[in-house]
């Protein structure tokens, strides 16, 4: 797998997410979409040089980019950023861009067409706007978008699954 | 630091490769900031499933 495509290809479905939010809320003038083409842009770069410090201080073997680590992380820095400039109106914008994106790969991959329901999905962006406000006790950032996903991706039939003990992360 | 993209659209190929080229670089001679807790074996990984779809939305 090339993993600059996956990178591209996630941030590009974002983006056409995130176009699609501001144009459904009359977002549209010119001097917001300069500030969230910077924001944009930005995030990604922030989420691009976090992804290397989380390769490198996780020791981890890249089998592939992860696209839900990817997306999730590029979401929470530019929501954060957006946030700073007009508040939660537009960063909600880019929250729901995100985990439509990251839905959308989720119905993809797991089993019988599943995808996270609307209920939940609101949840979790209350709890990212929440951490954004900031009320972090009633909030969740980026590792807690990726591990929303990461989990329901992960999910298997109690059928399926063979019960073994955990092990210890300790070093 | 990279100049940031100012247009509305989404970034290239080529300027992905670059911002990972770029922070390769910057962080390659820093050391190790912590040492998280993290189990054995952890991997990243996309499914062959979602990849095909991220090979269809960059074509389009």
């Amino acid at each position: 797998m090339d993993n600059d495509k996956i990178v591209t290809a996630g941030q590009k479905r974002l983006f056409e997410f995130l176009d699609e939010e501001l144009v459904k809320n009359d977002l549209q003038s010119k001097q917001i979409k300069e500030n969230v083409a910077r924001c944009f842009h930005s995030s990604l770069q922030k989420a691009t040089n976090h992804h290397i410090q989380h390769v490198r201080e996780l020791k981890l073997t890249e089998g592939s980019r992860e696209v839900y680590k990817t997306v999730s992380w590029h979401v929470w820095f530019l929501a954060q950023s957006l946030h700073e400039l007009y508040g939660c109106a537009i960063a909600g914008c880019a929250v729901r861009a995100g985990l439509s994106t990251l839905n959308e790969f989720l119905r993809i991959e797991a089993p019988n067409d599943a995808c996270l329901d609307q209920a939940t999905l609101r949840l979790v962006e209350t709890l990212i706007l929440n951490e954004l406000e900031p009320m972090e006790d009633h909030g969740i950032a980026k590792n807690g978008i990726y591990i929303a996903f990461k989990a329901a991706k992960a999910m298997k039939s109690a059928k399926d699954f063979t019960p073994q003990p955990l092990q210890s992360s300790n070093h | 630091m990279t100049e940031v993209i100012q247009e509305y659209r989404p970034a290239t190929l080529d300027e992905v490769k670059d911002l990972y080229r770029q922070a390769k670089a910057r962080f390659e001679k820093e050391e190790i900031r912590q040492h998280p807790h993290v189990p054995a074996g952890l991997t990243n990984s996309t499914s062959e499933e979602v990849y095909a779809e991220l090979l269809k939305i960059l074509e389009r």
